[in-house]
């Protein structure tokens, strides 16, 4: 070898060499691990968070005055998604989602925040769920980020099974679209004229050219949870409704996530906005914490968490009816679980 | 005074290098805070997701292939086992208003200590480019001095400092393994050449572009001794398919090679979620690269059968015209990373005159990274208090106040992407003119060597 080519070969063996060692790091060896533990005892919740890193740390400690957060979720996914897409797009400031995929990322974020009871259906999988889960809906989820659903559980009637489903306890997430607008009967698109009125009694979801929120819902659940999604497309507006929890970002009344009480259910309406990845990290944040309609905030504690444990103690009255979320990662939220009293 | 200023000039004298080195530095870890805080963002969605265990394509939020993901990886290492960044970004309410939909921009404000845990590899990058510049210089010229102005064209060229410290894209890395490849043929080390070479592909894939002009490079280099050449071609190619193998290997065991590749649809805008016009431009993209490979496929063939005594200069300019040509596609600044060092090295080796190519990306790449000033200052604002964001957010206001169907950012904006793509068609337009409108003879102005002549 020529005497001026060893630097540059000792040079390019020593680049392709963190190259791989980045790969391994990226896919061999995982250097990063995460716990947290919390356990409640007369008045008293003893928390403990664990990182091999340094990372933020949230631990949220709510009470949720009788309505218990889900135990599990199905994401319709809607297979016909593109049949349609164009009409009502023409109509609705409609953002293309790639229903699977989408649907997909909702599931591994929920799962790195210790809620791993996901299930992705299509038309058949969501008609059967909501018939069978019908009598007792309570502690089932939905979340719908299609425009539209099958003929079989909605066509725009209070009898629908849907409807019913929700009546009876079953918890809705909706978001991406304009809740209950169409639904599809022999693959053909229908569009039902009064959806606000049936699902809210009430027009009280922005249809208009509002997109982005500019200022903060100030209950405490925005930098408890560290939400992000401020897009407002499609959102919801609750004044003057009662049972219902506003939260996130708003403007012009209108918020980012609301949740309603819908007969002994609930619906969750999540705002839409152009970059999804926030959409995504707030809808499972949301669903992994549990909240709800009824849900309030005792109290909240962050910190930094740097290779090794931190921990900490909250005081609280509502015995039996606490339950905390420790999540890691802050804004990057990469782990949480759901401790309950 | 007099006295301590004749010293420095004298250091600085005595070692142009270090200085160049010193200054660009100075300057890299100064800009570092000053970001396009959307990219940066996503750079810390990825260590996250690599956090979880998810490697770079399960979650979303990284759409090329692996390298620079790979990098993140080890950044992410080392931070965990060595540093306490504390949160590595956090949603700023006062500046949501900058959310507007396409423009690129966020709330989401990176921290200071993450940009510069991420940006002073690439700083590291920028380095390693520059002195590969150097090495090339002074193979190819052996003049020192010469080497020297290419090192400091490249370390304190604006438009690759904004690229790389502005926007914080990784681009870099791809010209580095470029020159790395390019440097490797002329000494004859094939093996770690393609391995070089797949490296620079798979991080940004405009060196892809290359390929064929340098297998001619290598054919004709060899062409008086047949079986070396078939040997020395086996051997790079060994070497690609090594490293290819290798960084695909995660994708490959997990049956999901085609998420790296996202980025061709995303780009090419031919998803069935884009309008009619994102569709139209992105087949109108995928129409001028189809040209820019037909004609980097000519200019192969014209490498191997019409060799003349300074190959490696026509295979130089043969490199910079097929870059050069992928950009007629009006680029972003930081694609142009790839383009520039080379820019810098005709400078030098060819004819001044494209110092003012050099000029023109400069001062366009470098004004527009910076067309919407306030924004890239929110990092500065958000954790050192150097700023106040409401400031920041009513001057970026003012600046995208609509004038007509158009608005003050858009016209800074229009306006340095014109000087900017202006320094791409100088540069055509110089090599058209000298390599091959006249014969390229007439147009020899250096001595090509091969480095053994040179040493």
């Amino acid at each position: 070898m020529d005497k001026k080519a060893v630097p540059i070969v000792i040079l390019a063996v020593a680049l392709c060499t963190v190259v791989v060692l980045g790969e391994v790091f990226t896919y061999g060896i995982n250097t990063h691990s995460f716990s947290a533990d919390a356990e409640f005892s007369s008045g008293t919740m003893d928390y403990s968070v664990y990182s091999s890193g340094s990372d933020t740390y949230s631990v949220v400690l709510m009470q949720k005055n009788g309505v218990e957060p889900i135990a599990d979720l199905r994401i319709y996914v809607n297979e016909n998604y593109d049949d349609h897409y164009s009409d009502v797009q023409k109509k609705s400031k409609l953002l293309y989602t790639q229903e699977q995929y989408y649907s997909e990322q909702i599931q591994k974020h929920l799962k790195l925040r210790g809620f791993g009871d996901v299930t992705l259906v299509n038309d058949k999988g969501l008609i059967d769920f909501i018939n069978e889960t019908s009598s007792n809906p309570h502690g089932h989820g939905l979340l719908v980020t299609s425009y539209s659903l099958p003929s079989e559980v909605y066509s725009g009637h209070d009898t629908d099974s849907l409807m019913t489903w929700i009546g009876n306890g079953g918890s809705l997430y909706w978001s991406s679209s304009e809740i209950g607008k169409y639904y599809t009967e022999n693959k053909e698109l229908k569009e039902v004229p009064d959806n606000q009125m049936l699902f809210f009694g009430r027009e009280c979801i922005n249809t208009g050219e509002l997109e982005n929120a500019t200022e903060t819902v100030d209950n405490g659940f925005r930098t408890a949870l560290t939400l992000q999604d401020s897009g407002l497309r499609f959102a919801m507006n609750t004044s003057g409704l009662e049972n219902s929890l506003a939260m996130g970002y708003c403007k012009d009344g209108y918020s980012s996530v609301s949740f309603v009480k819908h007969g002994s259910g609930m619906i969750c309406i999540i705002g839409t906005m152009t970059e999804i990845t926030y959409q995504m990290e707030d809808t499972a944040q949301i669903i992994a914490s549990g909240v709800t309609y009824a849900t309030g905030i005792i109290d909240n504690a962050k910190g930094d968490v740097v290779r090794g444990t931190v921990r900490g103690s909250m005081s609280y009255t509502s015995v039996g009816d606490s339950w905390a979320y420790i999540y890691i990662g802050g804004t990057y939220t990469l782990y949480g679980r759901c401790f309950s009293d | 005074m007099t006295e301590l200023f004749r010293k420095v000039k004298d250091a600085v004298a005595a070692h142009p290098l270090l200085t160049l080195i010193i200054i660009g530095t100075i300057i890299r870890l100064l800009m570092i805070p000053t970001t396009l805080i959307y990219d940066s963002n996503f750079w810390a969605i990825v260590v996250r997701n690599i956090e979880t265990g998810n490697g770079l394509y399960e979650l979303e939020g990284y759409y090329y292939t692996p390298v620079w993901g790979y990098v993140l990886g080890l950044i992410s290492a080392f931070q965990s086992a060595f540093l306490n960044l504390g949160e590595m970004g956090i949603r700023v309410v006062d500046a949501l208003p900058v959310e507007i939909p396409d423009m690129y921009l966020t709330a989401t404000v990176t921290s200071i200590s993450f940009l510069y845990s991420v940006k002073i590899p690439l700083l590291i990058v920028d380095l390693v480019t520059s002195y590969l510049i150097y090495v090339l210089v002074r193979d190819v010229t052996g003049d020192q001095k010469k080497a020297v102005i290419a090192f400091g064209l490249t370390f304190i060229c604006p438009s690759i400092m904004a690229a790389t410290m502005g926007i914080g894209m990784p681009d870099g890395i791809s010209i580095m393994f470029l020159l790395l490849t390019i440097i490797l043929i002329r000494y004859d080390q094939p093996f770690l050449a393609g391995m070089c070479y797949s490296i620079s592909v798979l991080n940004k894939f405009f060196p892809a572009f290359l390929f064929f002009i340098i297998l001619a490079y290598m054919i004709s280099r060899y062409m008086d001794d047949k079986k070396k050449m078939k040997l020395q071609l086996l051997i790079a190619l060994a070497g690609g398919v090594v490293m290819t193998a290798i960084i695909f290997l995660p994708q490959l065991l997990q049956g999901d090679l085609a998420s790296c590749f996202q980025f061709l649809s995303d780009r090419s805008g031919t998803d069935s979620g884009d309008s009619l016009l994102q569709t139209l431009i992105g087949y109108g993209r995928i129409l001028l690269y189809s040209l820019v490979i037909a004609a980097s496929v000519w200019m192969s063939y014209d490498l191997i059968k019409k060799r003349s005594d300074d190959q490696f200069r026509k295979f130089m300019i043969y490199c910079l015209t097929t870059i050069g040509l992928c950009f007629v596609y009006p680029p972003t600044t930081q694609y142009l990373v790839l383009m520039t060092p080379l820019v810098a090295y005709f400078a030098v080796v060819e004819s001044k005159k494209y110092i003012r190519c050099w000029l023109l990306l400069s001062i366009g790449g470098l004004l527009m990274t910076y067309a919407s000033t306030s924004t890239t200052l929110l990092p500065l604002a958000v954790y050192a208090g150097m700023f106040n964001v409401t400031d920041l957010v009513n001057f970026f206001n003012v600046t995208v106040e609509p004038i007509g169907p158009i608005n003050l950012f858009m016209i800074i904006y229009f306006i340095t992407a014109v000087i900017q793509y202006l320094g791409i068609v100088l540069t055509l337009w110089y090599i058209y003119n000298d390599h091959f409108r006249k014969t390229p003879k007439a147009a020899v102005n250096t001595d090509d060597s091969d480095p053994e002549d040179s040493a």
